[in-house]
């Protein structure tokens, strides 16, 4: 058993993920919405607090089928530590990266809308 | 622990091989407990966190054959709790297995020094994760049939050859409390997962006992054993402050991977090993002196090399060793026998 689709209760545990998600996307947001109030850089913990949910979507997402989704947070959660641990990336990355990664969940929650979608 | 929520743990019937996976995202507790249900022979227990883990390891009847350690967690982060594990006696040699996103890369070379044996990768593929734990399972059961000749000392656990109570000389004797030295196993397992940014830098190199058969012979297995964790204590504390890994591959010879694009003056660090060696002043039981020296061979830098053949770059610097520590004592035979003649002719 090598195939995602195979996976014992994976529809149960892709729910639970999306559920999860919410929380997640708000951390994101309030990050977001403070680096387009014109913030120099983000704020210590909030930063934190956006890796670390960045860092758990990053983690599950492509296992249980949302691989771009994955990807990106992989990607925004890349721009933040580069920027938190060595400033080697802008404020302005970072801000895009978290968009794109918005952008995705809206993508995939329009796709878990058509019945074609996913593995589940 | 019975009843309690945070620790979860699907008993099936019979004997298993007990995993404990430590995440404190549910959501990968999930997905690892799904693989692991469709694996019979196996049985996963499950901690959010490294505290709640140490907690079912001291309070479990049945020890663990294999941990699965994610390396990002708040409080306590998986490469400490390895490190803890490492310190229980019954937990020295059990395969640790990290699971690592690609942003923990960063991670992976103290994981090992800590004394991860393997790691896995998010998102899992999932035939990997079930290879991943089926080579954990086979290292535990060697590591079992190890065990029923095995010799345990303060300091050292290593095999016995049963007519002779001596540790084969090819074999690797597993040696704990040195800095930087992880099993043979472990790694291989970081050779073959470093990426090509990382290869850039990195080299490897080995360093063996010269004249080891001679002092294999003369020694008692605890002090054959005795003497190879002190030249491992001694080439780590040479090769400090660099960036390294090494392991003791059997036949008194060390394989060293270093980073940071440090390459060795290997001609001093010889010299710096062998000092500290005499400094040592180490005896056989008796009182006798037991003298000894190390050899270095070529230092073989690894991003030349394609990933496939990164391992053989190990033997080569493996063979590389053991060869230069026999032609120095082939040279200094030659000498002696070079100069008996004149003096005789």
């Amino acid at each position: 058993m090598a195939d995602i689709a195979e996976l014992p209760g994976l529809s149960q545990i892709r729910s639970r993920f999306l559920a999860r998600l919410d929380q997640k996307i708000l951390v994101l947001e309030d990050l977001l919405e403070i680096l387009e109030s014109g913030a120099s850089e983000p704020p210590g913990e909030m930063a934190f607090q956006a890796q670390r949910a960045l860092h758990s979507i990053a983690g599950s997402a492509g296992t249980l089928g949302f691989t771009a989704l994955g990807a990106r947070a992989q990607n925004a959660e890349a721009e933040i530590i580069r920027f938190s641990e060595q400033k080697l990336t802008s404020v302005a990355k970072i801000k895009r990266s978290i968009e794109d990664f918005l952008d995705e969940v809206i993508r995939t929650a329009a796709g878990l809308q058509q019945p074609s979608d996913g593995v589940a | 622990m019975k009843g309690d929520d945070r620790f979860k743990c699907k008993k099936k019937a019979g004997s298993h091989m007990r995993i404990l996976a430590v995440d404190d995202d549910p959501i990968i507790l999930e997905i690892l407990d799904a693989i692991v249900a469709q694996m019979p022979e196996f049985e996963l227990t499950s901690a959010p966190g490294s505290d709640e883990a140490l907690e079912v390891i001291a309070n479990s009847e049945t020890p663990f054959d294999c941990f699965l350690l994610d390396i990002q967690m708040p409080v306590k982060d998986g490469v400490q709790l390895c490190a803890e594990i490492r310190t229980i006696d019954q937990y020295r040699l059990t395969p640790i297995v990290m699971i690592t996103a690609m942003s923990d890369k960063r991670y992976i070379d103290s994981a090992f020094a800590a004394g991860a044996t393997d790691y896995l990768t998010k998102p899992f593929d999932i035939g990997e994760v079930q290879t991943r734990i089926r080579i954990a399972h086979q290292r535990t059961q060697s590591v079992m049939s190890l065990e029923e000749s095995l010799y345990v000392s303060s300091r050292t656990a290593y095999k016995v050859n049963a007519t002779d109570g001596k540790v084969n000389i090819l074999d690797p004797i597993s040696i704990f409390d040195v800095d930087g030295l992880v099993e043979p196993n472990a790694l291989t397992n970081y050779l073959t997962q470093l990426s090509r940014g990382n290869l850039f830098g990195s080299g490897v190199f080995a360093i063996s006992i010269r004249r080891i058969e001679e002092l294999h012979e003369r020694c008692s297995g605890f002090e054959f054993e005795s003497m190879i964790a002190d030249v491992a204590e001694a080439i780590s504390d040479c090769l400090k402050p660099e960036q390294f890994l090494m392991a003791y591959g059997g036949n008194g010879t060390f394989d060293c991977v270093i980073h940071g694009g440090y390459k060795p003056d290997l001609r001093g660090l010889v010299n710096r090993i062998n000092l500290q060696i005499q400094r040592m002043d180490l005896r056989f039981s008796n009182g006798d002196p037991l003298e000894l020296r190390v050899a270095c061979g070529a230092f073989l830098r690894l991003v030349w090399r394609a990933t496939g053949s990164i391992c053989d770059a190990l033997a080569d610097a493996h063979q590389s060793a053991e060869r230069e520590a026999m032609d120095i004592e082939k040279r200094l035979d030659d000498f002696w026998f070079t100069g008996h003649q004149d003096e005789v002719g």
